[in-house]
């Protein structure tokens, strides 16, 4: 804080001598120049902070080690009178952020574009807390940042009076490490065992350990399309051929450090271990790939029939072929007698498969929807629409995992492996219908009105074989299962709104809104089996912007949503499983009295609160469960000044704040994210000359994470700087 | 004194390339003669007409759009149209369209906030969309000059939750057990705007499931989920968590979704 308090003292101090400063010179201000074509920005950024460099990452969206490099770059040169060509670039290191892309554009006959864009994203790999123990346990020390990169290529025939043609391919790629919310289990929690004859000598456990995802996805699309207009009537037909291939591979450590001791190993050992014992180190990980080859058609048909009404057909084809693979290994160590083993797959007795396999699959994929529709506009201030979408959605698949399973002796520690096939498919066919009825008025003078409705009602069949996998009679056993359901779905959505604007200084604006949705799932296999959900949302969103001037303006919005869900299932009668409401109000001031100085200022505060079994549920499911509270507020604040002739400054400040974090219950895992962040900064720029421009900011940032038990802290200064040159 | 016609606080406060995010310690810098947005000094209306002249791709689908909801067409009430989000035009196009002339609603979120005032609060989350980081565009997601602007709502030909698929391709699907939550859309359990929640989750514990699969709350002192009493399994964690139901997408070889 003492660092805080002497960069505040300081900054103050600069800042007031150069507002003191500012006064009759600012009158004199030149305009500063703007560079949009022909160049370059170079800039450079620098934290010097101390507490977590991931958290720091995450946060900032900026590398520890700041970065350097070209910001902004354009070149643009008319080729000749009606030829445009264009090169941008961005080129950050530390940040990883990079951008080229030439562009040519020719009046009248087309343009053609390509490039490639590549950022990063960093991630913090925070798992979870206990605050009993102060239980924080980062085990991964790895670099967690995803890389995406897009190259790209659009081209463009537009020739006049012709038909347009339109060619695009991109290749998305998303590499790189990320954390993940699946954590891995510890017995590090001090949290006491409830019973004393427990073989759990540690405690008892939660599930905090953090885990990470290594990605490997790449996207590859080819889309080609004409268009063309004949009299009132425009039509356009588009190939797309879409390929992906995903092999992402999530990693995850149970109860790492710890090997369950075996006081008394029981004089006829079981091959399978009962739960209490297995809680080792297991550690392991879950592959998934994914191979999608698919090619599908869009057709589109536009008509005027007259000045008051419009028609549209269209149609979308689309065929999907995907391979499917999966390998979940996962490692345990346990002592026997004669050692510590360390088989493949799992080993509890106690319900639980033993979720090692791997596995291959396939995957057809069908879609067929087709959209009619009527633009009516009967008079001035009406305009009707009218819409009614058909889809068929059709798909198979297959999978067959073999599960890997070593039935362990305990006195010998001699490893058996147990292969298991368990093969599983599901048949999908649903057939989609939804109208949807748009109206707009603007018949009332300075009143807009609107009103949408659609309703999506899906019948649907589902089949499903599946095997599962349990013990039995000291080994593994699959049993084939076969679920059939009817799927009935209706879903209602309805908008109702306004906007009235009295005058040019004035305008408020009014939305409701409400979804009602029922899904319905019948299992016709045994004709009794089935489930009921019934999730309706309704809410309002009211807007009013006031400016009386140009140098004052006042906006606020509030939107209000309620979420009430309701299920019913087999043996069970309809009950609340939902209540949620949330109220967000946000205010954006916006002031400039004089040209000299302008001040912003936004805030936005949430109350969010979401209600399922607590306290509803009572006796010691309340000591489990609380409700989920997402409240925060946030706000900040930005002024300018024109400082003198040639320089101007600028000063910013944030704050955020949640505070939802429920340290109190210890039976289960705390709820709720609890942070404070604020940030304070302070910029000059300035004209050197009229083609160069220099501008440097100062900040600091103090961010708090109660979620992570403050191991996600961390505050210090950062210091930016850039050159901007015009040629 | 003179002033150029300039953007104003759209470029003052998100006009850069990058490092932005929580802290604007980059980028963000003064330009004179600021105006609220989307005011360009010195510019006045022309209507939308004007625009077609050039834009015609973009005005022409503008009637269909949501957007277009809100839109009266009196000059004397300044624009509800094209130049309410992309300032009076009357300068760009005197110039002929130079960039300068006009805001690019496009490169810059803070004409959006203009009326979406709650969604700068949601993207200065730490778990949101890198928008003020410009690393991502509300123009990704939404089109606000053709159609719904929730991309795949009503009878849109786009399918529902296509517009979070075509970046998410692993969670897509199709799977062999599907999630059927998947059907109420991504947003169904996600804020795709920011969460103060880890991965934008609209709730970071296991009542982000229990509202579709609590099945009892009748003050019995338990929590059932397929007629399972889960108190003991939620002692331990989230429903998404090692060992149980991780593959909250979709599974191939799990219908209880454990991958």
């Amino acid at each position: 804080m003492n660092a805080l308090s002497m960069f505040l003292r300081r900054s103050a101090l600069v800042l007031t001598g150069a507002l003191l400063g500012a006064g009759a010179q600012a009158a004199e201000a030149d305009a500063f120049p703007t560079f949009d074509e022909n160049y370059i920005k170079v800039s450079g950024q620098v934290p010097n902070f101390t507490g977590s460099k991931a958290a720091y990452q995450t946060r900032t969206r900026n590398a520890t080690t700041g970065f350097g490099g070209i910001e902004a770059f354009n070149y643009t040169k008319e080729v000749s009178r009606i030829t445009t060509a264009t090169v941008d670039g961005r080129v950050l290191p530390g940040s990883e952020d990079y951008w080229l892309q030439f562009k040519v554009v020719k009046n009248e006959v087309g343009a053609i574009d390509v490039g490639y864009k590549r950022f990063r994203t960093f991630y913090d790999g925070a798992g979870g807390f206990f605050p009993l123990n102060n239980a924080w346990l980062p085990i991964y020390q790895r670099a967690l940042h995803v890389d995406r990169g897009d190259f790209y290529v659009n081209a463009t025939i537009a020739l006049p009076k012709a038909p347009v043609f339109t060619f695009r391919y991109r290749n998305q790629t998303r590499t790189g490490r990320k954390d993940s919310t699946i954590w891995g289990d510890t017995d590090f929690t001090g949290v006491p065992i409830s019973s004393l004859g427990s073989q759990n000598v540690f405690s008892a456990n939660r599930k905090i350990i953090p885990a990470y995802l290594d990605l490997g996805e790449r996207q590859e699309q080819i889309e080609a399309s004409v268009r063309h207009t004949v009299g009132k009537t425009t039509g356009s037909l588009t190939l797309v051929v879409d390929r992906i291939d995903n092999l992402n591979t999530r990693s995850v450590d149970r109860f790492p450090g710890q090997l369950r001791p075996f006081p008394a190993i029981p004089a006829n050992p079981p091959t399978l271990v009962p739960p209490a014992l297995a809680n080792s180190e297991n550690k392991g990980f879950d592959q998934q790939g994914f191979e999608e080859s698919s090619y599908g058609f869009i057709g589109k048909v536009e008509t005027a029939f007259s000045d008051r009404l419009t028609g549209f057909v269209q149609a979308h084809l689309k065929h999907a072929a995907i391979d499917t693979s999966a390998s979940r290994l996962i490692t345990g160590s346990f002592a026997t007698l004669a050692g510590t083993v360390a088989p493949v797959g799992s080993f509890t007795a106690g319900g639980r498969p033993p979720y090692s396999h791997n596995s291959t699959g396939d995957l057809d994929l069908d879609v067929l929807v087709g959209t009619v529709g009527l633009n009516a506009k009967p008079n001035k201030d009406l305009r009707v629409d009218v819409a009614l979408k058909l889809e068929h959605l059709q798909y198979d698949g297959r999978n067959n995992a073999v599960y890997v399973n070593n039935l362990v002796n305990q006195t010998t520690g001699s490893v058996t492996q147990l292969l298991v096939p368990a093969p599983s498919s599901s048949s999908v066919d649903e057939k989609p219908v939804v109208p949807e009825i748009s109206l707009r008025y603007t018949g009332i003078t300075k009143v807009s009105l609107f009103a949408t409705w659609d309703y999506r009602r899906v019948p649907g069949d589902e089949k499903f074989a599946y095997a599962s996998i349990s013990p039995g009679g000291g080994s593994i056993v699959g049993t084939l299962n076969l679920f059939n359901n009817k799927v009935k779905e209706s879903h209602t959505n309805v908008r109702l709104g306004g906007s009235w604007t009295p005058n040019a200084f004035f305008n408020g604006r009014a939305e409701f809104f409400t979804k009602n949705h029922e899904n319905r799932f019948d299992a016709y296999l045994t004709g009794t089996e089935f489930y009921f959900l019934d999730y309706d949302i309704s809410g309002v969103k009211l807007t009013g912007t006031f400016r009386p001037n140009p140098q004052v303006g006042f906006t606020t919005r509030y939107v209000q949503q309620r979420g009430k869900a309701a299920i019913a299932s087999t043996g069970y009668a309809e009950g609340d499983s939902n209540n949620s409401r949330r109220h967000n109000i946000a205010a954006t001031l916006d002031l400039n009295p004089s040209k000299l100085v302008y001040v912003q200022a936004n805030v936005n505060v949430v109350f969010d609160k979401l209600s399922t079994a607590y306290p509803r549920a009572g006796g010691s499911a309340n000591d489990v469960l609380r409700n989920a509270d997402n409240n925060y507020w946030n706000g900040n604040v930005v002024t300018g000044y024109v400082l003198d002739k040639n320089t101007d400054a600028l000063i910013e400040a944030t704050y955020y704040k949640a505070d939802n974090y429920n340290t109190a219950i210890v039976a289960s895992d705390p709820y709720g994210a609890g942070g404070r962040d604020y940030t304070v900064a302070f910029g000059v720029k300035h004209k050197f000359t009229p083609k160069l421009l220099g501008s440097a900011k100062v900040g600091y940032i103090d961010s708090r994470n109660l979620t992570a038990g403050g191991n996600s802290d961390f505050k210090g200064p950062l210091f930016y700087a850039a050159l901007e040159h015009a040629f | 004194m003179k002033f150029r016609p300039r953007l104003n606080k759209n470029a003052l406060l998100f006009g850069g390339a990058a490092a932005w995010g929580l802290l604007l310690i980059s980028c963000v810098m003064v330009n004179r003669t600021v105006l609220q947005s989307p005011l360009i000094p010195g510019a006045t209306f022309v209507g939308n007409k004007a625009c077609t002249e050039c834009h015609a791709e973009h005005v022409e689908g503008f009637a269909d759009a949501t957007h277009a909801n809100v839109a009266l067409g009196d000059a004397k009430l300044g624009s509800t149209g094209c130049e309410a989000c992309h300032g009076p035009g009357s300068l760009h196009v005197k110039s002929g369209g130079t960039k300068a002339t006009i805001v690019n609603a496009g490169a810059k979120p803070e004409t959006c906030f203009q009326c979406h005032l709650d969604k700068r609060g949601e993207f200065s989350l730490a778990n949101s969309h890198a928008v003020l980081a410009g690393k991502v565009s509300c123009n990704d997601c939404h089109d606000p000059h053709r159609g719904n602007a929730i991309s795949g709502s009503g009878a849109a030909l786009e399918a529902q939750n296509e517009t979070c698929t075509k970046c998410h391709t692993a969670q897509k699907g199709p799977f062999i057990f599907g999630h059927n939550a998947m059907k109420e859309g991504c947003v169904a359990c996600h804020s795709p705007h920011g969460s103060v929640n880890q991965k934008m989750l609209v709730a970071r514990d296991a009542n982000l499931c229990l509202r579709c699969h609590l099945q009892t709350t009748d003050r019995n002192g338990v929590i059932l989920v397929s007629g399972s009493d889960h108190r003991t399994r939620l002692q331990n964690g989230t429903c998404w968590i090692a060992g149980c139901h991780e593959a909250v997408h979709g599974s191939n070889s799990s219908k209880s979704l454990r991958y």
